[in-house]
Parts: C-alpha cells; structure tokens; sequence
C-alpha cells in the first residue's frame, strides 16, 4: 500500500513561521510505518512529481489567527488561478499532480497559528503549544488515515 | 491634470513590489518606478553569529536560491580561514551550484515565463499560467518540472535535503560523494539535453512570434558584470570580476571580486527599499549595469561546453556590430544558455573521477577578521561580506544580492514598456501583463533582495502630475 506523506513548510528564521516545520519534524519523531515526514522552506512546481507516489498527503503551514485551520482539499476538476511564483501553494501543487501525472491522493491541511513572524529563530511559546496541539492532531489523523482515509475533523478548506 | 499608473503586486516574483507610471497633463508617459516595499534586516539577525553557522542561516534567506548563499557563504568562510580548499570540495561546490542553476532557470523559463509567450500577453489572464499551459503544452510543462526535479536532485544527493542543505562550510564541504549517487544522477543527462534543446528551439520561435514587442523590453545601453574563468570562460563558481560596456569594450578586467566595494556603490532612494548598485568609476545613475544570465552571456569569452558554445555564438550574431546583446527580453535566451551549459557541464563534472575524493576539508582556526565570498547565482553576482572576531562570531555582514543590483535596469525596463504601452488613463490586461513580463525577464527575487518573507502580487498604479491614482489594479 503507499505511504502517507506529512509536510512541514515555512521559514524557520521567521520566527512562527517555522511552526509547520517543527511540527513535521515533531511528527518524525514519531518513526511511525508507512508514513514519510518532509520539511521545506516553501513549496515548490517539482515536488508535484513526487506526490503520486502517495495516497494521502498532509500540509502544515503558520497561519494568521487564533483557531487552528484543519481541512480537506477536495478535487473539484477546476484548475486553480495560477501558481503565484517561486513558490507555490498545496492546493496548486495537488492540482498540478492531479492534471500533469493524474495521482490520486487525499490531502489535508493544517494551519497552526503564530503569533511572531519577525527574523528569529525560536517559536513563541503560544506557537509552540498550539503546534503540539497540531502534533496530536496530526497523529490521530494518521492512525485514522491508517484505518482507511478518514474524514479530517474541523472545515474543509476548499 | 498629469497622471500616474502604479502596478503592485507583480505575479510570479518573489517578494512584494508596486509598479507606478507618472502620466503628464496630456495623459502620456513621463516615468515608470519599480518600487519594492519589504525591508531587509537580515544582516542585522547574523551578526553574532558563529561564521561556521552562516550557510546553514543565509541559506534560509530565499527558498529559490538557498544554494547560492550556501556556497557564497562558505566562500567567505574559506576566506577567513585563510585555506585552500581540496579540489574534490571545490569540484562538489561546482556541482551543486549547476544544480541550484539548473532548478532556477527551469522555473523561470517553463514555468513563469512560458506561458506569457506560448498563451500570449493579451490571453485570458485566468489561464496565463502552467495549467493554461497544461492544456496544449502539456509534455513541455512537464518537462519544466522534471527539469527543476533534476536540480533539485543534484542539491538533495549531495546535500541530503533539497533546500536549506548546511552541506557546504568554511574549508570545503562535511560529506563525501558517493558513485551510487553519481550513477543516479548521470541517469538524468539525456533527458535534461534533450528538454534544454527543446526549450531553446521553441524560445527561438517565440522570438519571432514577439518580433513586435522584444525591442520595448528593456532595450537600452548598460554596462554587463559578472565573474569569468582564467581564460574568459563562462564561470558560475569562482573566477574575476569582468566589467563590458554597451558596445562589448571590456573596461575593466581580472578584478578581484574580494574588493567589490572598491567597485561598486549603492545609492538609495525614497520610494524603495531596495538600494540601487552602481559602477563607481561612472558614478549614479550613469554607472547602470546588469548581471545574470544576460551579463554572463555577454563578458564571456566563450563556453566550456559544446553545444552551449554553439548557442552563444548564434546569441552573438543579435548584438551585430554592438558584440553584446543590449536588450533585456533575452535574458531567456541566455538563461537557456546556461541551462545547456549546466547540463553539460555536470554530466562533464559527474565523470570526473576527482569528485569521488575523500579529501573534503581543510580545517583551520580563524586567521583572519574579515572575509568575502562570491558567485554566481542564476540572477547574477553575489557578494557575502563578513567581519568576526577572534572567536569567528560575526560583528558585521554585508549581503550584495544579485536581484538589487539589476534594479536600475529594472526600472529602466519598465519605464520603456511604460511609454510605449500605456496610452490614455486605463491599465489593459496585456499593458499589465507586459510590465510584469519586461520585471520578469530578470527574474527577480524580492524576497532574497529584501531578505523578506512572502511572495510578490503584482500593483499598479496609474497617477496624474498632481498625485492622484486614476487607475490601479491588484492582483
């Protein structure tokens, strides 16, 4: 069976916006059977080529606000706007998976709020805990996902 | 009432940035500013730090070129040490910055350019991008991205992580290649010629389709910098400074990059953060000069690489008489240059026995308080400056990033596209989407100019002489 695969991003000198790494990393920790742990700076076109070899993937960025954003992205068969530059988005990627090698994958998304995104190095202490919160969550998302994809808890985010 | 035009964000460039054109009474361009609005604090954030950290740090300035300030840092870190390093290390660093070339250029040209020139300027700006490439030019977008892929390949297999890699340091590199990896990677070859050749026959076509548009796309006279090899050869790694001017003169040559101050100033101005770098003998604003691709393809006297050479000599038959080519709308065809040139280059450095070497590091202790380092990044020259103590804890850092040094001919750039698009108090989406192609043919990196986090919607302002926006989009 493929693996799941969890994905940390942000910019680990920025302060909170480093959250969606050190969760993934947290995750890692874990050494947990068929599920790969990456970490990027951002999100790049290429890593779309990587994708299929997944049936589930999982995002984790640093968003603005209070509440934790758990989604599901759900295939709707309409390419989204652009891929806005050097980087790009989970949603553009998985759709450019989707249309360039036609993988077939559940992807989930979670946003850990920050609450510092000033050059630092070092997670505030409001996003340390929420991303341990996330870690959790991550986790019982993919005992859930090891059962048979699952749906996410929380809203879908598109 | 005189009128101005201001465009920001611009799309597909990192960083964030507006673009604003000052109409006059009679509604016809007078000036076009790119303007970049981040601050850069960067240098500040290192200082205190040991020098031995500061790839693994600069390198988290920009995820697009992590690489360049990887190997530019450790540069300035040999410098320090005051060490040679071993050749199987400098030959690793080669590697991977063809490696960091290669994804770089790829993303440029595939996917950020391609679909200005393969769906138009005037397309449907919701399907101007990779999936509107994707439903007629499905195979060259992919071959864009298992371009990128192979780079970023080169990066992981001798890093160990794709971005952000703490591979290379001060002396040299921490780890052996491996010949596992080294078959892996030579695997890549034919494909990544073959799409490199593709990109070029098909970028030689959309010069003619645009033969009405390419000479308002930053067609003006400048001066051309960057580093060649011992022999006048295209170099990415190390090499001396070359200066040419607009008619292809050399007035300065062999320069020694650690002296760049001596060479190039930075003026500032009100509306950007971004400083704008000059050549001092020919002092602000008359010392404009452009690096990257175009500037490489330029000062160099030839390619070590056969059919890049071959490229280059048919590049030099655009300059004619000129023996350098003045305008800005080929940069892609030069950064499909160095695309080739990469490939040939690593599979001639991938059978190279010497890379296989176990001698990766010279190790010393800080003899020096003062160290640069600089390369060749894909957008051109780049400078680390830094200054530690006896313990190698930075007190000052100094980052000249190639991106602020083509922002004169940015503006220039966008002025020329100004006047000659912009007619009347409205903003067209093909108007709009010329100015941002005439920024991205340099493909800038705002955020690693600016040292700043985010990406780069596009701005524009349209604004009279007494300083109201009469028109202004947002995307």
């Amino acid at each position: 069976m493929k693996k799941v695969l969890v994905i940390g991003y942000g910019n680990a000198l920025r302060s909170d916006d480093g959250v969606g790494p050190w969760v993934a990393e947290q995750v890692a920790s874990h050494h947990l059977p068929g599920v790969d742990v990456k970490t990027y700076h951002q999100l790049g076109v290429e890593l779309a080529a990587d994708l299929v070899e997944y049936r589930a993937v999982i995002f984790v960025d640093a968003s603005h606000g209070e509440e934790h954003h758990l989604g599901r992205i759900v295939p709707e068969g309409n390419s989204p706007g652009f891929l806005p530059g050097h980087s790009t988005d989970p949603l553009s990627l998985c759709q450019l998976a989707r249309e360039v090698y036609g993988a077939e994958f559940d992807v989930h998304v979670f946003g850990v709020p920050g609450e510092r995104f000033e050059f630092g190095s070092r997670l505030s202490p409001e996003a340390e805990s929420r991303g341990r919160e996330a870690v959790d969550r991550i986790l019982s998302l993919l005992k859930g996902i090891g059962e048979g994809i699952s749906e996410a808890a929380g809203h879908a985010t598109r | 009432m005189a009128q101005t035009v201001t465009i920001s964000p611009v799309t597909r460039i990192e960083g964030h940035a507006k673009i604003t054109v000052q109409l006059d009474d009679h509604g016809i361009v007078q000036d076009a500013r790119f303007h970049v609005n981040e601050f850069r604090g960067f240098e500040k954030f290192c200082e205190g730090r040991l020098v031995w950290e500061m790839g693994g740090i600069t390198s988290r300035i920009c995820g697009i070129c992590p690489t360049s300030h990887l190997i530019t840092s450790a540069k300035a870190g040999d410098e320090i040490l005051a060490v040679e390093i071993p050749e199987t290390a400098e030959k690793l660093r080669r590697l991977i910055t063809l490696g960091q070339w290669l994804q770089s250029h790829a993303l440029s040209f595939f996917h950020l350019s391609s679909p200005d020139f393969l769906l138009g300027f005037d397309s449907a700006p919701a399907a101007r991008n990779i999936f509107g490439l994707l439903a007629d030019h499905k195979d060259f977008a992919k071959r864009g991205i298992r371009m990128r892929k192979f780079g970023q390949e080169i990066i992981e297999q001798l890093g160990g992580r794709k971005i952000h890699t703490p591979w290379a340091v001060a002396g040299g590199v921490r780890e052996a290649f491996e010949p596992a990896k080294k078959d892996h990677l030579l695997g890549w070859i034919p494909e990544a010629k073959e799409t490199a050749l593709l990109a070029l026959d098909v970028l030689k076509k959309i010069h003619v389709k645009f033969v009405k548009d390419i000479p308002n796309f930053g067609n003006f006279r400048s001066l051309y910098v960057g580093l060649v090899g011992k022999d006048g050869e295209l170099e990415y790694y190390d090499g001396l400074l070359r200066v040419r001017d607009a008619a292809g003169n050399t007035i300065a040559d062999k320069l020694d990059p650690t002296r760049y101050p001596e060479y190039f100033g930075e003026a500032s101005e009100q509306w950007s953060y971004l400083k704008f770098p000059y050549y001092k003998p020919l002092g602000y604003p008359e010392g404009m000069y452009r690096v990257g691709p175009l500037a490489r393809v330029n000062i160099c006297d030839f390619i070590d690489s056969p059919l890049a050479e071959a490229e280059r000599v048919l590049f030099k038959e655009i300059a004619g008489e000129n023996l350098v080519v003045n305008n800005s709308f080929y940069y892609h065809y030069a950064r499909l240059i160095e695309m080739l040139f990469a490939v040939e280059k690593i599979e001639m450095l991938l059978n190279d026995p010497a890379i296989l070497g176990g001698n990766i590091r010279a190790k010393a202790m800080i003899n020096r308080s003062e160290g640069v380092g600089a390369s060749e990044a894909p957008r051109g020259t780049l400078f680390h400056h830094y200054w530690v103590n006896e313990d190698g804890v930075l007190q000052k850092v100094n980052l000249v990033i190639a991106t602020a040094q083509n922002n004169l001919a940015m503006n220039r750039t966008v002025r020329q596209i100004a006047m000659r698009y912009i007619d009347g108090k409205k903003i067209t989406e093909g108007t709009l989407n010329r100015l941002e192609a005439g920024i991205r043919c340099y493909d800038p990196c705002l955020s690693c100019s600016t040292h700043a986090i985010g990406r780069m919607p596009l701005h524009v302002q349209l604004v009279d002489a007494g300083g109201t926006v009469v028109d202004e989009v947002l995307r």
